[in-house]
């Protein structure tokens, strides 16, 4: 197995908050992200799924190094993540960039696409003349699959998929070997979300890249990603393959969420609707975090926090239960 | 053939020049113009000296109401020259206007910049500041100012370049961070570009329009502020005088020789509505969204 690109071990982050809102409310801490770990290897895409709020996308900025870590460590290359803003964080650029959820904005409106594809190089000193850096230029968007004339157009001129394929190119011109995706195509319409995610899937055989993709649409995460993992208030709760996560979810949580993916045919199918919001990460409750919501938890949920234990099948799994019940077959 | 189709083409040539330079901002950039060349050439453009009395020919009034040529304006009490003192007011105003707004915005945006990039107590400080002035009256600051330190035009200048510059630094500091936060100023961050990058190159034109904006209604501003304060006795000092200065003294003679005060009255509004016109134009031209 080749040498792992990105690893993130334990990582944390905490945010100090204000309970109460007022002058002498006690200080509290807010758990965005608890202790999450992974690896990924290049040419592999790891799928993060999870609901709103449950730390995807603070992990992403982490991952990045957008933000500092509370605790733990993000090695990438097996070379700790420098401070953000520091001249060999910029440096790393190279290896590790994002596509975002909203094309529209992660692009300056006042500046005509080529040149916003070609501004990597010029940060980076790639390239020493403007026509070489617009060759490449060129070369880029027409692999994203975007013709030569729309080097000179702004972004409100061109659809949300030619938007969102210029921020790839953006992305890509670097040649990274990491790209982090946050809802890539969740302000996408269905139908360019397929083309997107089919250009994602392309260049990731051409050009052995590595995904950390976020989303919530279940089904693309199946699609595209090598090993899946399903957040829970800023912990993973199960993780594996993820034909086999899909199919027989171990988790309670987990299996409420493949039973919210929408099915077309007209057999009726048990729905596993959870009870309540989830819980304010200021307060987490003791021992698992799910237990509030949990349709099968028992007394022994309230007193300990599962840890991820791997199962026969490969898989891994944060729930006292589950364990038990694959542990015993 | 050539002749037929070229004349639609032709049509729509002068109505996209129409649509790309509205007739009324023409109007207003030839105004803007004009001033700038009485005030480049205001030496060579007044007839007399602007303090050159002429006892026997007082309050004269302009061409047309009983006036003659020598005099196109008419005269002030004193027998001045009204022209040759509205040109030299004209250079004047146009100075100080022009100075002061150009410090107000290139300190008032430094400070937004630097409060947005810093946060913390950096930003605190520069918060502080802007309330500061925001709740202190100007006028008063610029009385201490100038009652402490005399006068001269440099220091006059300068002081009107600290009349509104928490204004600026409000707007580019609001509209820094939410570049910052999300959006196209944070993503151009995370490809590795500098700060000087993402604010000069990508935060400053974004930003430049409403900026602008702000300017348009700022260089009013400082026109009248320093009207006010020569009005006080406190900005231009007689013999030399601005535009505030004249229609502060031809207050006096509103009823017997109005045309004092109404010339430099109406230089002040068209010069004011000019430039609101051109920076609604500039507005709308430094934004590719809207062409």
């Amino acid at each position: 197995m080749s040498q792992p690109l990105l690893e993130a071990s334990q990582l944390t982050r905490h945010y100090k908050v204000r309970r109460g809102g007022r002058l002498f409310g006690h200080a509290a801490t807010l758990r965005a992200v608890d202790g999450v770990s992974f690896t990924l290897r290049p040419g592999r895409t790891l799928g993060l799924v999870g609901e709103s709020g449950c730390g995807k996308t603070t992990t992403a900025r982490l991952v990045l190094g957008l933000l500092p870590l509370t605790s733990g460590e993000m090695r990438l290359d097996g070379e700790t993540l420098p401070k953000a803003g520091s001249t060999r964080w910029r440096e790393l650029r190279r290896t590790v960039q994002m596509v975002y959820q909203d094309p529209l904005a992660a692009l300056d409106r006042r500046i005509a696409v080529g040149r916003q594809v070609m501004e990597p190089l010029a940060i980076h000193g790639i390239g020493t003349s403007t026509v070489e850096r617009r060759d490449k230029a060129m070369a880029i968007l027409e692999s994203v699959g975007l013709q030569a004339h729309h080097f000179v157009r702004y972004p409100h001129e061109l659809s949300g998929g030619q938007r969102q394929r210029i921020v790839l190119a953006r992305a890509l011109i670097l040649e990274p070997r990491l790209l982090v995706c946050d809802e890539p195509i969740s302000a996408l319409d269905v139908s360019i979300q397929a083309q997107v995610v089919n250009l994602l899937l392309d260049l990731q055989a051409k050009m052995g890249l590595a995904y950390l993709f976020i989303s919530h649409d279940l089904r693309m995460v199946r699609q595209v990603s090598h090993e899946v993992a399903v957040m829970y208030l800023g912990r993973i709760v199960e993780r594996g393959d993820p034909d086999r996560l899909f199919s027989a979810p171990t988790h309670p949580y987990t299996q409420a969420l493949v039973s919210a993916i929408p099915v077309a045919a007209r057999q009726r199918r048990q729905r596993l609707i959870l009870k309540g919001d989830p819980p304010n990460p200021v307060n987490v409750p003791t021992g698992c975090a799910f237990h509030e919501r949990c349709p099968i938890a028992v007394a022994h949920c309230r007193a300990e926090t599962p840890l991820l234990r791997p199962l026969a099948d490969g898989r891994e799994v944060a729930c006292h239960l589950a364990a038990a019940s694959v542990g015993g077959l | 053939m050539t002749a037929v189709s070229s004349l639609p083409l032709q049509r729509s040539r002068h109505s996209r020049f129409l649509e790309a330079w509205p007739p009324l901002t023409l109007v207003a950039l030839a105004w803007v113009a004009l001033m700038l060349v009485v005030a480049l050439g205001a030496d060579w453009l007044s007839p007399f000296h602007f303090s050159a009395l002429d006892l026997r020919a007082r309050l004269q009034p302009p061409v047309g109401f009983g006036g003659t040529w020598k005099h196109a304006l008419g005269t002030d009490e004193l027998g001045r020259d009204v022209l040759s003192r509205l040109i030299v007011s004209i250079r004047i105003s146009v100075l100080i206007a022009f100075f002061g707004t150009l410090i107000a915005a290139t300190l008032g945006t430094t400070l937004g910049f630097v409060a947005a990039h810093f946060r913390g107590r950096v930003e605190w400080l520069i918060l502080m500041m802007i309330d500061f002035q925001a709740s202190v009256p100007f006028l008063i600051v610029a009385l201490a100012v100038l009652a402490f330190f005399g006068n001269s035009l440099v220091l006059f200048v300068a002081l009107m370049g600290l009349n509104s510059w928490e204004r600026y630094a409000r707007i580019a500091r609001g509209l820094t961070i939410s570049a910052n936060e999300q959006g196209y100023a944070g993503a151009i961050r995370q490809l590795g570009a500098s700060s000087w990058r993402v604010y000069g190159i990508h935060v400053l034109p974004n930003i430049a329009s409403t900026l602008i904006v702000s300017m348009t209604i700022t260089f009013p501003e400082t026109i009248l502020l320093e009207s006010g304060l020569s009005f006080l006795g406190l900005g231009v000092q007689p013999p030399l005088s601005s535009l505030g200065n004249m229609v502060g003294y031809g207050r006096e003679y509103l009823t017997r020789a109005s045309w004092i005060l109404l010339f430099p009255s109406a230089v002040i509004i068209l010069t004011t509505l000019s430039i609101s016109i051109i920076g609604d134009w500039l507005r709308d031209r430094l934004d590719p969204t809207l062409r």
